[in-house]
């Protein structure tokens, strides 16, 4: 490759003893020849060592830096005393639960009312953003382990929806439509037959995500308090980006990105999304970065602080992916977005005739993301993510960098979504491209 | 010719020395220690490799920002994000390779959060003034400064990229292998862009004399 290169940068790596023997023979031939070029060289060297004679300072952040540390030490072990003490409530909470359980166990009539007041307690506590004593029953509905809609308000079943796991039944009571492209299903609010028993034994272990360590906060970056003129609160109480943030050219580059997310804490799965999120670019906009890694991190804070897990599904189920897909139209719709998916679930049985006709096995279209291209104006986009963010936690982050990744192509062209030439941004609305992954697990999760 | 050739075999000899010492020996065996010792819990051993590694780390910082304050706050950022995430550090490249990277990052997105103004107007403070020598004249004296700041202004038209692959090379003397994994590129395109970075101060240097005429 260096025989390629021109003299004159050989001549650069020379001076930095960086060449092959070939290639330093090369210049040395040319150096006993050549007096420009043997000039070049020296005046190379000259300027290097005037940049190496500038004056240095010195300093000593020692103490600061030690300061830091030490401060997010005593932190760190202050949340871990509170964990302890608040597993060891739990427990105590879970005992009397089972204790409870078997007790109703032998009065069947007080089933139904049991459920209203655990569902009701529990939705309560996620809805307000509980925490604290909240915790009891958050890790329950966290394992989506306790789905009943009976005797609940209308206003609530549909939220409910989203914490149940067992697509297959919930799907049974859902429009037959909820495959179709583009399509917006309204969730039916239709009583279902709950057996308490049953329910611990469909539990959702907490992804490896949520087990993790714990990330010291107090190394994170700081988040901001206030919301701004600009930047309008979420309803978690972030002030989420301002649309100008969102309205930025972005162009990412993967390597910085990936840094950052890791110095914040942000695990390995989260980070493989990122990275397969996003195109390498030359000029990263860290400011765009950093406007991503605020929001992963205080999503991440809010996961933690809540305990939530909901978000991630067992691999494979059909009516899984569809329940995620048809959840995440449902989002769109509230949050007012106009969208159309670009690529439709690959039915089961084009699936398995494919199969059958090449006699290979076919992957399944399903493993893949389903491409959603969305109309949005930031503030939908961030109501979108609030939306969202019970339910998707571990793709947030992706669907964050998908837009941005589509954000780079800077000017709206119809011709690069050929589909979607209908759905002209309206006002300050921007396209973006969502990503949804309704198969992805966390490494391991069961 | 003969001349040029044993001078640049010479200087190429003191390069290859002083790369050598920046990029390996001893400081590899210690750091790993200190490393071992910080996460064993004894955060002394972490006040060392601050104490070792501060003032390199600052003043590449401080040609890079163009702003001493500045790079003072990302050294201190880097290290404490160094400590937090210390036990992700596998060993595969040196500390202080890894610790730049880290301040590297959080240098370039200090810059590009700066108005287009800011940069071009800082002055980083000391970059004119020169430690006085016993047998320095007060006239030496001011020349120097003189083109220190020269070198200064030059150094801050240059385009981002380039000032970063040259400080990583002439002030810290890194090796090649080390400046692409910092930078994230390949060798090759190290290379270039420092020939092409050391081609445009030189350029930068000769404008500034030729409009001081």
């Amino acid at each position: 490759m260096s025989r390629s290169l021109p003299d004159h940068e050989l001549l650069s790596a020379y001076l930095d003893d960086e060449l092959s023997l070939e290639d330093r023979a090369r210049v040395e031939k040319r150096l006993e020849t050549d007096a420009e070029y043997a000039a070049e060289l020296e005046s190379f060297r000259d300027q290097q060592q005037r940049l190496q004679a500038l004056p240095k300072s010195s300093i000593d952040v020692r103490q600061c830096v030690m300061e830091a540390v030490n401060d997010a030490h005593s932190e760190v072990a202050n949340n871990e005393r509170k964990s302890s003490w608040q597993s060891a409530a739990w427990v105590i909470a879970s005992l009397a639960a089972v204790l409870l359980v078997g007790l109703f166990l032998y009065q069947p009539e007080q089933v139904s009312d049991f459920a209203m007041v655990q569902n009701e307690a529990t939705l309560d506590d996620e809805m307000s953003g509980g925490v604290g004593g909240a915790e009891l029953s958050l890790k329950s509905s966290a394992a989506a382990d306790i789905v009943t809609e009976q005797s609940l308000p209308a206003d609530r079943s549909s939220a409910l929806d989203s914490l149940a796991d067992d697509g297959d039944s919930l799907l049974k009571h859902r429009t037959p439509d909820a495959e179709r492209p583009g399509s917006l299903v309204q969730p039916s609010v239709e009583p279902m037959a709950v057996n308490p028993s049953e329910s611990r034994s469909r539990s959702i272990p907490a992804p490896a995500f949520a087990r993790r360590d714990k990330v010291d906060a107090s190394s994170l970056p700081a988040m901001p308090t206030e919301p701004t003129a600009e930047s309008a609160p979420s309803a978690s109480g972030f002030a989420a980006p301002s649309a100008d943030d969102y309205a930025m050219k972005f162009k990412v580059d993967q390597q910085p990105m990936l840094d950052l997310l890791e110095m914040a804490g942000v695990d390995t799965e989260e980070r493989s999304i990122a990275s397969s999120s996003v195109d390498g670019g030359s000029e990263a906009d860290d400011f765009a970065i950093e406007g991503l890694l605020k929001d992963a991190t205080e999503f991440k804070r809010l996961d933690e602080q809540m305990n939530r897990s909901w978000y991630v599904r067992p691999k494979g189920e059909q009516s899984d992916v569809r329940l995620t897909l048809e959840l995440f139209r449902n989002a769109l719709s509230e949050a007012g977005c106009a969208y159309q998916e670009e690529k439709a679930l690959r039915p089961l049985s084009e699936q398995s005739a494919m199969r059958k006709q090449t006699k290979q096995n076919v992957p399944s279209r399903n493993k893949e993301p389903v491409e959603f291209i969305v109309v949005a104006t930031p503030e939908q986009l961030v109501r979108l993510r609030d939306s969202l963010a019970p339910f998707f936690s571990i793709y947030r982050l992706d669907l964050l960098l998908r837009a941005i990744a589509v954000e780079r192509q800077e000017e709206w062209d119809g011709s690069m979504l050929p589909s979607v030439k209908g759905l002209d941004p309206p006002g300050d609305g921007r396209m973006y491209q969502f990503s949804v992954y309704p198969e992805k697990q966390p490494a391991g999760d069961q | 010719m003969a001349t040029n050739l044993e001078l640049g075999k010479k200087g190429n000899e003191s390069n290859r020395n002083r790369v050598r010492s920046m990029n390996s020996g001893p400081n590899t065996h210690e750091d790993e220690q200190l490393i071992r010792q910080t996460l064993a819990g004894e955060s002394s051993a972490f006040e060392s490799l601050i104490g070792k590694y501060q003032n390199r780390l600052f003043h590449s910082m401080t040609q890079l920002l163009r702003n001493s304050t500045d790079a003072e706050d990302i050294v201190q950022e880097s290290f404490i994000r160094a400590f937090t995430k210390l036990n992700t550090f596998r060993g595969g490249s040196q500390f202080y390779t890894w610790l730049y990277r880290i301040a590297h990052n959080a240098a370039i997105s200090q810059i590009r959060k700066r108005k287009p103004t800011e940069s071009l107007d800082q002055e980083v403070d000391g970059m004119g003034k020169q430690i006085a020598g016993c047998h320095e004249t007060p006239s030496h004296r001011l020349e120097q400064q003189e083109q220190n700041q020269r070198l200064s202004d030059a150094l801050d038209r240059l385009k981002e990229e380039q000032r970063s692959v040259l400080v990583l090379r002439e002030m810290d003397g890194l090796d090649y292998d080390a400046i692409a994994e910092i930078l994230d590129v390949p060798v090759g395109t190290v290379r270039s862009r420092l020939h092409r970075a050391r081609t445009q101060l030189k350029e930068e240097l000769e404008r500034q004399f030729t409009d001081s005429e």
